[in-house]
């Protein structure tokens, strides 16, 4: 569970919140373009400048300015543009994650492309790369910034249901546009460029 | 355009080659195979290996750190290849033979009149050179690529060792880079380790001191040695470059 309190935060000259929410389970992030989304991610995970309460498990991650470094913090991120790290092979890639779960491979359709560079594959196939890792990750939240941009219309059904249905147990924190993902997870948080609000 | 470049290359070449006129080929080939000649090929490429592999170790960690936020370290840094090598050589030799800490550390690595002078020379002057290209190859990985691989725990050596795999091709091209400029170097070492025969007598300081005795057929077979070098290693060099695969 995390619990985020009077958090606000920056990227370059924009200043975005306050914003104060609690996640239990799975939270999309909606909003226009310039409203913080990305930024909210890498926030969280102490990417960017912020301020304010973070609370994972019981346990303060971050109060005011001061907080655990990203790779203290019990969380695991997958960018918009490089889900994956693109100059490693895909099965270094999920080693670095956490292991092979070769049924998760199958389920993504990407075991074929173990020994593949992540440069050399398309951007769909580079998302589920990148969502293979989250899932492969020991971290508790799992941050996905558009996991799904990319990804073919008729498989985004079967993602959605791979991402929710492994990441049992964990956090979950999506940011997307896609009205699939919004209505899969059920609670949503949708960003304004000045405002924010809980629906 | 292309024509230029050609009269520029063949200008060169022909300066080069005429220096076969100077010199009979027995006289050259007596030469190639002479021990000072030899002494000086050998020193050369061992001492600019070893000033290619400590630079390159000291350079990626720096370089890294240089490309995530403007750093007033950096013109310091650089400052040894815009410095005359000469300055650079009497520093270091002032440095080492003047102060109380540089004539401790010169008592435990014996840089002054000594072979690892010239390391510490070509070092200290070629550092410069790997650090521009890294810094370069490294502020193209998107900060987000960073931030995620942390997130999966992997930071500090882990960190430099992965982001390694995306910086190889330019890592490869700079240790060629400092290698090549190693090999050249003369101001700097000529200071600070000295012109003395068989002992810190490299390419160039052969060169130096042959050519102030008045030996031609060794200076110009130095001056092979020196040019072969050089082009067999800018041309590997160019060949990774177009090799960006």
């Amino acid at each position: 569970m995390i619990r985020v309190r009077d958090f606000v935060y920056g990227y370059k000259d924009l200043n975005f919140g306050p914003l104060s929410f609690e996640v239990d389970g799975t939270l999309a992030i909606t909003g226009p373009n310039g409203s913080g989304k990305s930024s909210l991610l890498k926030a969280l995970l102490g990417g960017i400048k912020s301020y304010g309460i973070i609370e994972v498990d019981g346990k303060i991650i971050q109060k005011g300015k001061k907080g655990l470094k990203p790779e203290k913090r019990p969380m695991v991120y997958v960018p918009q543009k490089e889900p994956a790290i693109p100059f490693l092979t895909v099965e270094e890639n999920l080693t670095l994650a956490g292991g092979i779960d070769e049924d998760l491979l199958e389920e993504l359709g990407i075991k074929k492309y173990m020994k593949v560079k992540v440069s050399k594959l398309s951007g769909g196939l580079r998302k589920r790369v990148g969502i293979a890792m989250a899932l492969l990750s020991e971290k508790k939240v799992i941050l996905l910034d558009e996991p799904l941009s990319g990804v073919d219309p008729e498989s985004r059904t079967t993602i959605i249901d791979i991402i929710v249905k492994r990441s049992k147990g964990k956090d979950v924190v999506w940011v997307t546009h896609f009205e699939e993902v919004v209505r899969a997870l059920g609670k949503t948080l949708r960003l304004q460029p000045v405002k924010s609000s809980l629906s | 355009m292309k024509v230029l470049s050609y009269l520029a290359a063949l200008l060169w070449l022909i300066a080069l080659l005429s220096l076969l006129t100077v010199v009979k080929v027995e006289d050259l080939m007596k030469a190639l195979a002479d021990p000072e000649v030899l002494y000086a090929l050998a020193l050369s490429l061992s001492t600019s290996f070893v000033s290619t592999m400590l630079v390159m170790v000291a350079a990626f960690p720096i370089a890294y750190e240089l490309s995530r936020g403007s750093s007033i370290l950096e013109p310091l840094l650089s400052l040894p290849n815009a410095m005359p090598p000469v300055a650079v050589g009497a520093t270091l030799l002032l440095f080492f033979s003047k102060t109380p800490i540089g004539a401790a550390l010169n008592s435990v690595i014996h840089a002054v009149f000594s072979v690892p002078g010239i390391i510490i020379a070509q070092s200290t002057v070629s550092f410069p050179l790997a650090l521009k290209p890294l810094k370069s190859a490294f502020k193209e990985i998107d900060e987000d690529i960073i931030l995620a691989l942390k997130s999966h725990g992997c930071y500090g050596l882990c960190l430099l060792k992965k982001l390694f795999r995306g910086v190889e091709r330019q890592f490869k091209s700079a240790s060629l880079l400092v290698y090549s400029r190693s090999l050249a170097e003369f101001g700097a070492s000529v200071t600070l380790a000295g012109a003395i025969r068989f002992k810190t007598e490299t390419l160039p300081i052969a060169i130096y001191l042959n050519l102030e005795s008045g030996d031609v057929a060794k200076v110009i077979s130095l001056i092979a040695l020196s040019a072969i070098l050089a082009f067999v290693v800018l041309t590997i060099s160019v060949g990774w470059e177009l090799d960006k695969g």
